[in-house]
């Protein structure tokens, strides 16, 4: 009984570390790299757009004057054009990203001030 | 026969987890997926393993086994069945499996988290995991096994620790040993990126800080827990003695602290790449003291009942994790330069720096108060502990300064605040904070530290309030009514008011703290069956005391009929059990509790002629720490719930483009 309990219990380790050797593996683990330009650039895009919305809750709180508003948003939509540059994206695609950026600070002051279903 | 396959099962384990680091390393350096996976896959069985050793424990236990030793060891007869999950960690065998057993389960979590997201810092991660793993496992086959058998079957074990039996020793251990090792798990993640130079690129901040809050939430669920436990059952009437084995908790307590709010900058702004992997490092090094100082370290404590040798071991292992991860850092430092940089110093990532540097501060301070009696011990061969007064007075007033940043800090914005604005902003927390401070002044609060803590709290309330109360009134305007308003307002954005509600749950916390410090009353009574005394507001009339005999213990429980004025509040039983077999007594007090106050009665001796003495405690606003638990609870679970973000226009970026200036 216990030899039978022990190779049962050896057998669950094995199937796991031997399974990927037996079946062939269908994806490359390194296809994807976390720190490639282009994740890169999507993550800096992506601090961008939540670095604009901060800004719009902030001045709508009152916690930013409008002056600092500004310089802040000048600062944070030249980063995010900077990005865009730096994607090498076709017209249209670099068009379709704008207009998500405009819709992301728009659904923040719809937010903020109840219109939206969030 | 169920106890060889929870042994076998055991080493299994501990042979996979070697496995899984080697393989992990391995298929990095080959890049070769399948031993990739294999070691993943291999981390993945280890979980299943670990139960099988579990169940034998466990099984054990209810059968009592006393033919294996741990059983004999923390059980007998007497026993109540319900106790063998306290057992079960109750002595060091069995606590570092329930440490394997979670942590098997967190890596497996984790591992799952990273592994599509992180795949090249996913293999480093997990072979660190597998490695903190396989230390565990590794002390646990050749040092200490819960398994193990004893040549000489005794009739019955030696039974479990009286001050184990009690109700919070079900949750503050478990939860304790759980919240120091799952620090090892945004360690490895950031380890792991450090190793595979993604360092300097911020992916892996999204599990870097989940895995922090958990951990976080985890150990501050265990602090608070002992804290309760030592006020109910400790009998002394407090609640944090600044002993070895709490501090050694609440030091990476205090780091990872900072680490959950610094990761927040690094996260927005590309900042603090540096920084967050030094306080990583710096709270798996706290992490492992503690469990160090835990296992028999060389502090004398009042957790004598977790002693052991084999602290030595786990200090072993500090050392090297700690050399090791120092110098990866210091090899990879080059890749984590800051993207953004400081713009001003009014600005929110600047207040973040200062509680960073606050909390650090709090931490090594505590760090220098618990190991100091081993240094006067080397320096003049006298050992000098390091009291409540030390502690105070160094940490007070930098842990005041934390709260008071935790006013100002949300009202500033990232990158920079106009000052006229910030006082523009503050003026009504600061009014408020200066009427409380009058109110209490009026209703007797004289003393200026205490005056200084509740305007601090105060101003911290006033500072959330206001914050609420302005993204409130913009949403009610635009005609939603104020219940929804404000819930729509904490869902749109959960960190930021998720946050807001944990630091609410500090307040509570650090109020009742501040007021129970201040201002708790004790004195100790002689007293015969029908005396009354007063304290305070409050008489009490001891009735007598009930004395029962067991196999093992005697129960003293002493009656009282308790008045506040003339409002009669009930029947109140401090009681006492002595137990000879351990030359312990435990004691638990009565305790009538309200946010106001807490009335506190504790027999400390019982003399033979019916004369006995207690120690009566008023405790102001302890109950508000215990109240925080929840809120604490609730506000990391907004914070923590994710909110579902469209998904961007563009997801396909050409291959060869490039950041300016890569």
């Amino acid at each position: 009984m216990l030899v039978f309990a022990a190779i049962l219990l050896t057998l669950v380790p094995a199937v796991f570390i031997l399974w990927p050797f037996v079946a062939r593996l269908r994806r490359d683990e390194f296809e994807y790299d976390e720190g490639a330009p282009q994740a890169d650039l999507m993550r800096r895009w992506e601090s961008a757009v939540a670095g604009l919305s901060s800004a719009e809750l902030d001045r709508i709180l009152g916690n930013q004057t409008e002056d600092d508003y500004r310089a802040v948003r000048r600062q944070l939509m030249s980063e995010a054009a900077q990005v865009m540059r730096d994607m090498e994206l076709a017209p249209d695609e670099e068009r379709r990203m704008l207009a998500d950026l405009r819709e992301e600070i728009r659904q923040v002051r719809a937010r903020l001030q109840g219109s939206d279903d969030a | 026969m169920i106890v060889e396959a929870g042994q076998l099962a055991l080493a299994l384990a501990f042979v996979v987890c070697v496995y899984a680091a080697l393989a992990s390393a391995l298929g990095v350096a080959r890049r070769s997926s399948e031993l990739l996976v294999s070691g993943r896959f291999g981390m993945y069985s280890v979980p299943a393993l670990l139960l099988v050793s579990t169940a034998a424990l466990v099984y054990a236990f209810v059968t009592s086994d006393f033919s294996v030793r741990y059983v004999a060891e923390n059980s007998n007869l007497a026993m109540p069945r319900a106790y063998t999950w306290v057992a079960f960690y109750a002595g060091n065998a069995g606590s570092m499996l329930y440490l394997a057993v979670i942590f098997s389960l967190m890596s497996l979590a984790a591992i799952v988290g990273i592994r599509r997201k992180l795949p090249y810092t996913s293999p480093y991660a997990t072979a660190i995991m597998a490695l903190v793993l396989a230390f565990l496992l590794g002390v646990m086959l050749f040092l200490a096994n819960p398994l193990a058998r004893l040549e000489a079957v005794p009739a019955d074990g030696q039974g479990i620790n009286p001050l184990l039996v009690h109700f919070g020793m079900f949750i503050h251990p478990p939860l304790q040993m759980a919240g120091l090792v799952s620090v090892a798990i945004p360690f490895s993640i950031a380890m792991g990126a450090l190793l595979a130079n993604k360092g300097g690129s911020d992916e892996w901040v999204d599990q870097g800080r989940l895995w922090g809050m958990i951990a976080w939430l985890v150990l501050t669920f265990g602090l608070m827990l002992g804290s309760w436990w030592a006020y109910t059952i400790l009998g002394w009437g407090g609640y944090w003695a600044w002993d070895p084995v709490e501090n050694s908790a609440l030091m990476p307590w205090l780091a990872m602290t900072a680490f959950v709010h610094s990761i927040m900058v690094q996260k927005r702004r590309g900042m603090f790449r540096m920084w967050n992997m030094a306080i990583i490092i710096i709270a798996f090094t706290m992490a492992q003291l503690g469990m160090f100082i835990n296992r028999g370290g060389p502090v004398p404590s009042v957790h004598s009942f977790a002693q052991s040798t084999m602290g030595w071991l786990f200090l072993l292992f500090m050392a090297v994790t700690l050399i090791a991860s120092t110098a990866a850092f210091i090899w990879k430092s080059p890749s984590l330069r800051s993207r953004g940089r400081l713009e001003s110093i009014l600005s929110r990532e600047s207040a973040f720096l200062t509680q960073n540097v606050l909390f650090l501060a709090v931490a090594f301070a505590t760090l220098w108060g618990t190991i100091f009696p081993i240094f006067s011990e080397a320096a003049s061969d006298t050992v000098v502990t390091v009291g409540q007064p030390f502690f105070n007075r160094v940490n007070g007033p930098m842990l005041l300064g934390i709260v008071l940043l935790m006013g100002v800090g949300p009202i500033l914005p990232w990158r920079r605040a106009a000052p006229r604005n910030m006082f523009r902003m503050l003026r009504w927390p600061l009014a408020f904070a200066l009427a409380a401070t009058v109110a209490l002044a009026a209703l007797g609060v004289t003393r200026p530290v205490a005056l200084l803590a509740s305007a601090t709290c105060a101003l911290v309330v006033a500072g959330i309030g206001q914050e609420w109360l302005r993204g409130t009134l913009s949403r009610h305007r635009a005609g939603e009514p104020y219940h929804l308003a404000f819930a729509r307002l904490l869902a749109a954005n959960r960190p930021r008011y998720g946050g807001y509600v944990v630091h609410l749950a500090i307040i509570m916390l650090a109020a009742g703290a501040a007021a129970s410090s201040f201002y708790s009353v004790q004195r100790d009574f002689v007293m015969r069956p029908g005396d009354t005394r007063t304290l305070g507001d409050y008489s009490f009339t001891y009735m007598g005391t009930t004395h029962t005999s067991f196999p093992d213990r005697e129960e003293a429980y002493a009656r009282f009929d308790v008045y506040s004025g003339d409002r009669y509040l009930g029947v109140m039983e401090p009681f006492k059990a002595e137990y000879p077999q351990f030359r312990i007594a435990s004691t638990i007090g009565a305790i009538h509790s309200t946010p106001i106050e807490d009335f506190y009665i504790v027999p400390s001796e019982f003399s033979g002629d019916g004369q006995a003495v207690f120690r009566v405690l008023i405790n102001p606003m302890v109950w508000w720490m215990w109240a925080s638990g929840p809120v604490l609870l609730l506000g990391s679970l907004i914070a923590l719930s994710p909110r579902r973000r469209p998904a961007p226009a563009v997801v396909s970026v050409p291959r060869g483009a490039h950041p300016a200036g890569a």
